[in-house]
């Protein structure tokens, strides 16, 4: 049977400081919901789009390579096909009955330059704005090592979220109507995770390989701590600043892992003393000039639900 | 580097830019550049402008422009390649290097310098090291083209100033892009080439790129024209781009020699054209007047946007706003300014047609042609507006064309623009009261207007009003109304006639103040111009309870204000009587048990609930009207209405001691029998349901 396509257009624009890994997240999702053995699979909606589904997937999965940083900003119309309990009424007037049907979520999804959320202004980084504004939904990326490194997360989102609302243009007061998912990144680089398990805020997976995973409910706290751990940056004001414009009850925060944690073959489950997937290359300490390396197969973790998450909230209400 | 000049070469000053990361860098940014008249942020701008996409397959050529009063034309070549030393990124990620050389348009066009003679010139030229702009010499563009179907197409479809993006290109190296943009380049007037943007490869994904003409590998979802590689035959259908398609091959059987001898004409049309629809035009008549320069008429012959070739004069009225627009906006000089202007006048007499007025509007938005910085004396900018506004608008403006007018000028209209609607004239009440909220001589005019009282009050509660203009309208009908009686020219008894009619205008000013005391102010000066004595009972009961208008709480206060302090209570009941009437039974109901009185609780109620705090607007509104009430009436049922006082906890009829006079108990017995009978079917049909759904 063919797919039931969802009745609105919803676009889900990506949006984070460069180097975040926004696009890497949008390459680990067809990987996501195939380890998952997922119903939802992730399909190109035209031939431009299927081209670049299937160029990111290989070249995470099979060659183990980061996609190249993107330049200006990129449209992806892909589409998340599966199945959906819903309600569908009884003949005559015998109330109604819950049947599983074919599903087609449009995802429009929009993948930025991270330089264009930056302090330099132009044309460039209006056409981001545009696109944020336009879209239903915002996957935002907050990498706690690059902020720990660099410390401009602030810089890079206070200046587009007074854009997006001096766009808009609403009453005072007013918040923003975009769903936003609030996914912390590089969850498998050990500083993260040691500050979980500092927190107290791991558990692990019953299934193997028992990856260790933040529940959505700590998420929140998680992030609020990450965000004060760079004691000279104005992190910690993120967290608030994103509460300030957009309705609290529209933002889920994720701990998110687009390649997932390494798990040695040997052994199959997860190792506390072993896990890091993403290394520099030997070379590269040598002074050479190679890239980073990823050790093993991705396992990405938490990839899919803020998608899901997102794609269930904006189809269930009337389109923006 | 050299400078020696050779035959057929032209000498040139290259200023340049080197665009990549460093290792540290996790974006890209300007690495270095020349030190000559172009600054970092022009390459900056020119380098983020003109950006692919992220790039898949190396090399690839850019082409981009820059013009400004500083530079003049500057024509931008650059090449993305894969650093020699395929150095990566902070996080590992392969790099793409740019290098970019900027020339002088009026080089290019002196020695017609061809984008391929730029690359094979430049393409060997490392920047590493390069301190300082560099002289070089640059070879003079061969006569002949090869200019094949898809190359035509593409030219005659450029000259709609639409993108152009080429398809299934796959096969095609980086030297045959170049030169089919060339062959393009070659089938137009040289002078284009001023803002030509054109790209070997643009990424698919990148819907926001800038590029005229490209290479990719799909459309984008906007306009773009297509063009297939390797010889499209499709013939434009556009007509304009039709018209240049036809000019180019002339019906010739050679068309090889024909094309060629097109070439050599557009070559020698140096003069820069930038890529908008009037200066296009106005560089197509020019070909197409030029003696020698025959075209087969197309049958009808749609060449030019919208009117047959011609003059100036007879462009069409779209290309002159843009070209009014482009003129303001570059600082043109005065004299061409005041042409544009005197043709756009010219125009204006002739009617347009709602499509074609819409159209010209959207002009004027987007280039702002309304805006109140336009560079123009006052007298022009008058001349200027008022042409517009007969072109683009319905005159004399009715409420509807101000409203579109007010969307054209954006958030505020300025007195200049104000001043050209009075010049063109008005033909609504609602234009008037705005013009006069805001211009004192429109004032004037309003009131020597003698407008009916009637019709100024209908004005104002007219509910099509928008929210925006509402209180502007309110209020100068009100001044208006004040400018009357200070002049003895104010009839009360019309007045009130007029007034009785909208409810005293008492939901009109709900609609017009969110401020409860504004409100309040409000409907006492309409009160109290109509009546300027203390309301007897008769007056009470038409205010409150005959007018066929639900009574606000605002007016209540008022006439309570106005009345005798004995006849408070008839006021109230009055008002009661006026809910009770306008709303359906329930509704009026409901309102009215919303607001108990006499201060006394509920058996049940747990004690006295926490009242919020009370702005001072509305105690001082309770203390005034408090002593007006009868004894245990505080007056807290209307109060309720005010949107931030709490409302007391709900009493039940039956601790009353007897029922209200306002609401006798009446007991609807059609509804009750109703009921009953949806009761019993509501039991039938859930017993029959009940029963299948045992059996299945």
């Amino acid at each position: 049977m063919a797919p039931t396509p969802e009745p609105a257009e919803h676009s889900i624009t990506m949006w984070g400081p460069p180097a975040t890994g926004k696009t890497t997240f949008l390459a680990a999702l067809s990987i996501a919901l195939i380890r998952h053995g997922s119903v939802w699979c992730v399909n190109g909606a035209d031939d431009a789009s299927t081209e670049k589904l299937i160029s990111l997937t290989t070249s995470l999965a099979t060659d183990r390579c980061f996609p190249p940083a993107t330049v200006g900003i990129a449209h992806y119309r892909w589409s998340l096909d599966g199945k959906l309990m819903r309600k569908v009424p009884r003949r005559r007037w015998f109330g109604s009955r819950l049947v599983e049907q074919d599903v087609r979520i449009p995802l429009n999804l929009v993948d930025s330059q991270g330089k264009l959320v930056g302090r330099q202004r132009g044309g460039a980084q209006a056409d981001l704005v545009k696109n944020l504004n336009n879209s239903s939904a915002i996957i935002f990326l907050y990498d706690p090592i690059r902020e720990f490194d660099r410390g401009d997360a602030f810089d890079h989102t206070f200046g587009v979220l007074k854009q997006m609302s001096r766009q808009l243009e609403g009453s005072p007061g007013q918040k923003l109507p975009h769903y936003v998912a609030v996914c912390v990144t590089k969850f498998d680089e050990i500083r993260i995770l040691s500050t979980a398990e500092k927190l107290d805020l791991i558990s692990y997976d019953p299934d193997l390989p028992g990856f260790p995973r933040v529940a959505d409910d700590d998420a929140r706290e998680l992030f609020g701590e990450l965000s004060r751990i760079p004691h000279d940056s104005d992190a910690d004001m993120v967290l608030n600043l994103l509460e300030q414009n957009f309705h609290r009850d529209r933002i889920k925060y994720f701990i998110t892992s687009a390649i997932g944690f390494y798990v040695d073959p040997r052994i199959g489950v997860f190792d506390p003393d072993n896990y890091q997937n993403h290394l520099p290359d030997p070379d590269d300490r040598k002074g050479g000039q190679s890239q980073s390396r990823i050790r093993g197969p991705i396992r990405p973790v938490n990839v899919v639900e803020p998608l899901l998450w997102l794609a269930e909230r904006v189809t269930s209400e009337p389109g923006r | 580097m050299s400078g020696e000049t050779q035959p057929h070469q032209i000498p040139v000053t290259v200023e340049w830019a080197l665009w990549g990361k460093e290792r540290s860098d996790l974006e890209y940014r300007l690495l270095r550049c020349s030190d000559g008249t172009l600054s970092e942020a022009n390459f900056d701008e020119l380098l983020t402008r003109y950006s692919t996409g992220t790039l898949e397959a190396l090399p690839q050529v850019t082409i981009g422009w820059l013009e400004d009063r500083a530079h003049g034309h500057q024509i931008a070549l650059a090449i993305h390649e894969e650093p020699a030393d395929r150095r990566v990124d902070a996080t590992g990620r392969p790099v793409v290097l740019t290098r970019c050389f900027c020339v002088p348009y009026a080089t290019l066009a002196e020695g017609r310098v061809s984008y391929q003679a730029l690359y094979d010139k430049f393409r060997k030229i490392p920047l590493h090291e390069q301190e300082g702009t560099f002289q070089t010499s640059l070879p003079v563009m061969p006569s002949v083209v090869r200019a094949d179907l898809a190359a035509q197409r593409a030219a005659a479809l450029l000259v709609t100033c639409k993108p152009v993006c080429v398809l299934e290109a796959d096969r095609a190296g980086l030297a045959d892009r170049l030169e089919f943009i060339d062959s393009v380049m070659s089938l137009l007037p040289f002078g284009l080439r001023c803002q030509l943007s054109a790209s070997t490869w643009a990424s698919s994904q990148f819907w926001e790129h800038k590029f005229r003409l490209f290479f990719a590998s799909t459309l984008r979802p906007d306009d773009d024209c297509d063009v297939i590689w390797g010889g499209d035959r499709r013939v434009p259908t556009q007509p304009l781009a039709a018209g240049y398609f036809d000019w180019l091959r002339n019906d010739s059987s050679d068309v090889a020699s024909q094309l060629e001898e097109r070439a050599t004409l557009l070559a020698s049309k140096t003069d820069p054209v930038r890529f908008k629809a009037a200066e296009v035009d106005l560089s197509l008549d020019e070909l197409y007047n030029m003696p020698g320069s025959s075209r087969r008429q197309r049958s009808p012959a749609p060449v030019r946007r919208e009117l047959p070739a011609g003059g100036r004069a007879e462009w069409s009225v779209e290309g002159l706003l843009i070209e009014c627009a482009d003129r303001l906006h570059d600082g043109a000089q005065p004299v061409l300014v005041a042409n544009a202007i005197r043709q756009l006048i010219e125009c204006s007499d002739d009617k347009a047609t709602p499509e074609e007025q819409d159209r010209y509007r959207r002009i004027i938005k987007e280039r702002r042609l309304l805006r109140e910085d336009t560079p123009l004396d006052t007298s022009r900018r008058g001349k200027l507006y008022a042409a517009l506004l007969r072109i683009a608008f319905e005159t004399p403006l009715d409420y509807e064309g101000y409203c579109q007018l007010e969307d054209c000028a954006g958030v505020a209209m300025h007195p200049s623009l104000l001043r050209a609607v009075s010049q063109v004239g008005t033909a609504d009440l609602w234009v008037d009261l705005l013009l006069a909220g805001v211009d004192d001589d429109e004032f004037q005019a309003l009131s020597r207007a003698q407008v009916p009282l009637a019709s100024l009050i209908e004005a104002v509660a007219d509910l099509r009003l928008e929210p925006r203009h509402r209180r502007v309208v309110f209020e100068t009908a009100l001044s208006e109304f004040v400018a009357r009686d200070q002049s003895h020219r104010l009839d009360t008894q019309l007045l009130r006639s007029a007034l009785a009619e909208h409810g005293y205008l008492a939901s009109a000013v709900e609609r017009v103040y969110q401020n409860p005391q504004h409100r309040l102010g409000a409907v006492g000066r309409v009160m109290r111009l109509a009546y300027r004595r203390t309301l007897s009972r008769a007056d009470i009961r038409t205010v409150l309870s005959d007018s066929g208008w639900p009574p606000t709480s605002e007016l209540f206060f008022t006439v309570v204000e106005m009345s005798d302090p004995s006849d408070a209570d008839f006021a109230e009941r009055m008002f009661t009587r006026g809910l009770a009437r306008q709303y359906d039974q329930d509704r009026g109901r409901e309102l009215i048990l919303r607001f108990p009185d006499n201060g006394q609780r509920d058996v049940r109620d747990p004690g006295p609930q926490p009242a919020p705090e009370e702005t001072a607007a509305q105690q001082g509104l309770k203390e005034r009207i408090a002593p007006r009430m009868r004894p245990g009436n505080t007056g807290s049922h209307v109060l309720h209405r005010l949107p931030t006082i709490q409302v007391p906890a709900r009493r039940h009829r039956a601790d009353r001691g007897a029922p209200s006079p306002a609401l006798p108990q009446k007991v609807n017995w059609v509804r009750v029998i109703i009921l009953s009978i949806v009761f019993v079917a509501l039991l039938c049909f859930l017993f029959v349901y009940l029963t299948q759904f045992i059996h299945t």
